[in-house]
C-alpha cells in the first residue's frame, strides 16, 4: 500500500474515479437532463427545427391516452405477477437446491440458463412457441384440445398474460441465484440449535431462512419491480406493443412515440413517467425497509 | 515509484481519451455526410472526371430498403461495386435495412441530427415540405434537366409524385414502381370451380365461399404484420372512394369516420366475416402468409411486385407455374375507381447539404443506380421495375408475372401509393394499420375510424 499525503491522496482518487465520472455523466446525467427538457417541448424530430416550449401539455397528453393509460394498466400487471410469482418461486427452488441433493448442480444450472439469453433471444423463441402455427397450439391439438388452441399472442384476453409468464420464466433464475447466495450466509448453527429445539423443516423456513433472506427478499423484490416497469425488449420481439397497442407497455410506448412518430415531447415525458414510477418504487420500498429493520444486522 | 505514478497518469490519460473518441460523433474514416471543406464548390453534376486526390476522404452513405439475399438486392450490390472500382478513393457505407423498422430507427435517428445519408428515402409526400424547409433535400430537378438521357427517361407521373405543392422543384427520384394487386392460384381457382378471377366485390365473395368449400385459405393475411392488412384496406379504398380520397383525408377535407370512408373499413370486416382469411390472421407474418399462398394453402394474395422474382422460382414456390396476377375487384357501384390501382412508388433522395465533389459523386451514383441500363437490369433479372420510359426490355428474359404486372400497371388512371402516404402525421402509418388489425381481432369499422380520427384529433 502506497501512503499518500492527504491532497495527492485526494488527486489520485480523482483521477481514477473521472473517467467513470465521466462515463455516467454522458451516458446517464445528460441524457436524464435532455429527456426532462424535451418532456416540456413540442418538437416536430427534424434537426434544425424550432422546439416549442409547451408547459406540462405532453404529461397531461399522456394520461389523456387511452393507449397510455391502458400501457400503464399492463405494466402494473406485469409488475404485480412478476413480485407474486419471481421471488416465491426462486426462494422454493432456491432452498431446494441449497439443500444439495442429488444433481443439485444441474438443476442450478438450468434454471439459471433462461437468465444467460438475451431477453429478445427468450422473446423470439416463446414467439416462436406460441405463434398461431407454433408448438404450443400443436401440442394441445397433438393432445386432443383443439379448442383450447388459439392466437395466444393476439386475444385480447391472453395476450400480455403469454408476455407475463415468459417474463416469469426468464427472470426465476435469476433471483433464484440471488437467494442462493444469501442462503450461504445464514450460519448453520441456527438450523442446528432449532433442529435440537424440536423444529421441524417448515418452521425453520419460515423462523429462520425467511428472517435471515429479509433484506435480500427485499433487494429481489425491489429489483423485480424495476426490472418490470422497464420490460421492453420481451414485448417488443414478441408482439412489437400489438395488435392494436394491447401488449404495450410504457416502455413500448415511449419508443414508438418518440422514434416512430417523431412525438419526442411526448415520448420523452413517458420516460420521464417511467423514472418516477422506478424512483418512487425504490424509495416506497426503503422506507419499508428501514421502518421494519433487518434481522441480520441484528 | 515516479515510473509508477507516471504510469498511472498515462492510464487515466489513455482511459479518458478512449472514452472521449468512442463518444464523438462518427469514426474517422466514415467522413462528414454535411459540406465537404476541400472543395466548397457547387459540384458540376455533369463532370464524370476521376480526380483520385480530390476524391479521398470522401464518404457516401446509402440508406435505403435494399438489403437481402434478393436479385434485386445483387445488382444493387453490383452498381455499388462498380461504382467503387471507379471511385477506389470513395468509402461507400450502406446503411441499408431491409426490415422496415430497423430502416425507420436508422432514418429517424438521421432526421432529428439533421444528419442525412447522401442517398436515402423517406416513404410518404406530406411531410416533404418540413424537409424541404430544414434543407434535408435537395431540389433534383437540375440535374434531371441537366442530363436528359437519365432524367428525360423517368414517367410524368412518377415525378410529379414528387413534387411538392408550393416549392419548385422535384425532390426524390422514382426507383421501384409497379402494381400491388392479387396473385393468385389458377390451380386452386379451377379446382374450386372458379371460371376467371372476380372482376367485382361480389365475385370476390363467391370466389371466398367457393375456396373454403375445397378446404383452402382464401386470402393468406399475415395480419401481424399490419403491413399486410393496411394494404388489403388500401384496395379496397381506392376501388370504392378513389385514389384523390387519400389526399382529402391528408388535407383533413375529409374524416376517417365519415361514412364513405367507414364503409371502406365495413368492407374489409365483411371479408373478415366471411371467412376469407386464416382465423388466426391476425397472429400470422406476412412471411407465413407468403409461405401458405407458395406452398398452395392459399388460393390468393395481395402483394406487390417485389414477389414475383419468389413466386416465378419454381425451387421456392412450387406452385409458380400456377400463379397469375390481376388488379384488386372493383364495385360495381362505383365503376368510375375500376382502374383506381394501388402501386408502390418508392424513391431515391439526396441530402440537401451536399456539395462540391462529394454531391457530384452522390449524383453520379445515383445515376447508375436509375438508368435505363440499370432499369433494363433490374427489370429483366429480378422483375423490378424503375418507372422509365426508355428501358429496351428483353421480354423472352423476363417472367411471366412481370409482364403482366407491367400491363396491368399500365392500365391505371389512378395511382394511389398507401392511404397514409398524404397524411402529414408520422403516426399515421402505425395508426391506421393497427386499427385496421384490431378488426381482425373483433373491433368494428366504426370503431376502427373513430379510433384513427382520434389520432388526428388529438394531434
Amino acid at each position: 500500500m502506497i501512503k499518500l499525503k492527504n491532497g495527492r491522496a485526494k488527486a489520485y482518487i480523482a483521477m481514477f474515479l473521472l473517467p467513470a465520472v465521466l462515463v455516467y455523466l454522458l451516458f446517464q446525467i445528460v441524457p436524464l437532463v435532455a429527456a426532462v427538457y424535451f418532456s416540456f417541448m413540442d418538437w416536430n424530430g427534424i434537426g434544425g427545427s424550432a422546439l416549442t416550449f409547451v408547459g406540462v401539455k405532453n404529461y397531461i397528453n399522456a394520461f389523456h391516452d387511452a393507449d397510455f393509460l391502458l400501457s400503464l394498466q399492463n405494466m402494473l400487471k406485469m409488475v404485480f405477477f412478476s413480485v407474486l410469482f419471481h421471488t416465491p418461486v426462486a426462494l422454493l427452488l432456491a432452498v431446494a437446491i441449497n439443500t444439495r441433493c442429488k444433481g443439485y448442480r444441474a438443476f442450478k444450472t438450468l434454471f439459471f440458463v433462461p437468465t444467460v439469453f438475451p431477453l429478445t433471444s427468450v422473446g423470439l423463441m416463446w414467439y416462436f412457441v406460441f405463434m398461431p402455427t407454433g408448438f404450443f397450439n400443436a401440442l394441445l391439438k397433438n393432445m386432443g384440445l383443439d379448442n383450447l388452441a388459439g392466437p395466444w399472442l393476439v386475444n385480447q384476453s391472453t395476450a400480455i398474460n403469454t408476455i407475463i409468464f415468459v417474463n416469469i420464466w426468464a427472470g426465476i433464475g435469476y433471483y433464484m441465484v440471488i437467494l442462493l447466495a444469501g442462503l450461504t450466509t445464514i450460519p448453520d448453527e441456527l438450523y442446528e440449535a432449532a433442529s435440537i429445539d424440536g423444529a421441524t423443516s417448515v418452521s425453520k423456513f419460515f423462523h429462520i431462512t425467511i428472517p435471515m433472506l429479509k433484506s435480500t427478499i427485499s433487494m429481489c423484490i425491489l429489483m423485480d419491480i424495476i426490472g418490470s416497469v422497464k420490460v421492453f425488449d420481451l414485448v417488443f420481439a414478441m408482439t412489437g406493443g400489438g395488435p392494436n397497442g394491447l401488449t404495450n407497455l410504457p416502455t413500448t410506448l415511449m419508443y414508438n412515440e418518440a422514434f416512430k412518430y417523431s412525438h419526442y415531447g411526448l415520448g420523452s415525458a413517458i420516460g420521464i413517467i417511467i423514472l418516477v414510477i422506478c424512483l418512487a418504487a425504490t424509495l416506497g420500498s426503503n422506507l419499508i425497509m428501514s421502518r421494519k429493520g433487518d434481522p441480520q444486522e441484528g | 515509484m515516479k515510473m509508477k505514478k507516471l504510469m498511472a497518469v498515462l492510464m487515466v490519460f489513455i482511459l479518458a481519451v478512449t472514452i472521449f473518441t468512442g463518444c464523438s460523433s462518427k469514426p474517422t474514416d466514415q467522413g462528414s455526410t454535411g459540406t465537404d471543406s476541400g472543395t466548397g464548390t457547387q459540384g458540376d453534376a455533369t463532370s464524370g472526371n476521376t480526380d483520385s486526390d480530390s476524391e479521398k476522404g470522401i464518404t457516401i452513405r446509402l440508406l435505403t430498403r435494399m438489403a437481402g439475399t434478393s436479385t434485386q438486392v445483387t445488382i444493387y450490390n453490383d452498381i455499388l461495386n462498380e461504382f467503387k472500382s471507379k471511385h477506389p478513393d470513395v468509402t461507400i457505407i450502406d446503411d441499408s435495412q431491409g426490415d422496415e423498422s430497423a430502416f425507420n430507427n436508422i432514418l429517424t435517428t438521421d432526421i432529428a441530427s439533421g444528419n442525412m445519408a447522401n442517398i436515402f428515402r423517406i416513404q410518404g409526400v406530406s411531410n416533404l415540405a418540413n424537409y424541404i424547409d430544414n434543407g434535408l433535400l435537395l431540389n433534383l430537378q437540375p440535374y434531371l434537366d441537366e442530363d436528359p438521357t437519365w432524367g428525360g427517361g423517368f414517367t410524368e407521373g412518377s415525378l410529379a409524385y414528387y413534387q411538392v405543392p408550393g416549392y419548385e422543384g422535384t425532390y426524390a427520384i422514382p426507383m421501384e414502381s409497379g402494381l400491388i394487386g392479387v396473385y393468385y392460384n389458377k390451380d386452386l381457382f379451377q379446382k374450386a370451380g372458379i371460371a376467371s378471377f372476380p372482376a367485382n366485390w361480389t365475385e370476390l365473395l363467391e370466389a371466398v365461399k367457393k375456396l373454403q368449400a375445397i378446404d383452402v385459405i382464401p386470402i393468406a393475411m399475415g395480419a401481424q404484420s399490419t403491413y399486410m392488412a393496411g394494404h388489403l384496406h388500401d384496395q379496397i379504398f381506392y376501388k370504392w372512394a378513389g385514389t384523390e380520397a387519400a389526399k382529402l383525408l391528408g388535407n383533413r377535407e375529409m374524416k376517417w369516420t365519415d361514412p364513405e370512408v367507414v364503409k371502406t373499413l365495413q368492407f374489409v370486416k365483411d371479408l373478415i366475416d366471411a371467412g376469407a382469411f386464416d382465423a388466426s390472421a391476425a397472429g400470422i407474418t406476412d412471411d407465413v402468409a407468403l409461405t401458405q399462398f407458395q406452398q398452395g394453402e392459399a388460393g390468393m394474395i395481395i402483394t406487390g411486385p417485389w414477389n414475383i422474382s419468389t413466386f416465378s422460382d419454381k425451387e421456392a414456390t412450387p406452385i409458380a407455374d400456377s400463379i397469375d396476377v390481376a388488379k384488386f375487384p372493383y364495385f360495381t357501384e362505383k365503376p368510375e375507381y375500376q382502374n383506381d390501382d394501388m402501386q408502390i412508388l418508392s424513391p431515391y433522395m439526396v441530402s440537401g447539404k451536399l456539395q462540391g465533389k462529394e454531391l457530384e459523386l452522390t449524383l453520379e451514383l445515383l445515376k447508375m443506380l436509375t438508368n435505363a441500363e440499370a432499369a433494363k437490369r433490374f427489370a429483366e433479372e429480378s422483375a423490378f421495375l424503375i418507372p422509365r420510359t426508355d428501358i429496351n426490355l428483353d421480354e423472352s428474359k423476363c417472367s411471366r408475372l412481370f409482364i403482366r404486372n407491367v400491363e396491368l400497371g399500365g392500365t391505371s388512371t389512378g395511382i394511389g401509393v398507401d392511404v397514409f402516404d398524404f397524411d402529414p402525421l408520422a403516426s399515421m402509418q402505425d395508426r391506421t394499420r393497427n386499427s385496421i388489425v384490431s378488426m381482425f381481432t373483433g373491433a368494428t369499422p366504426e370503431a376502427a375510424a373513430a379510433e384513427i380520427q382520434a389520432e388526428i384529433d388529438s394531434n
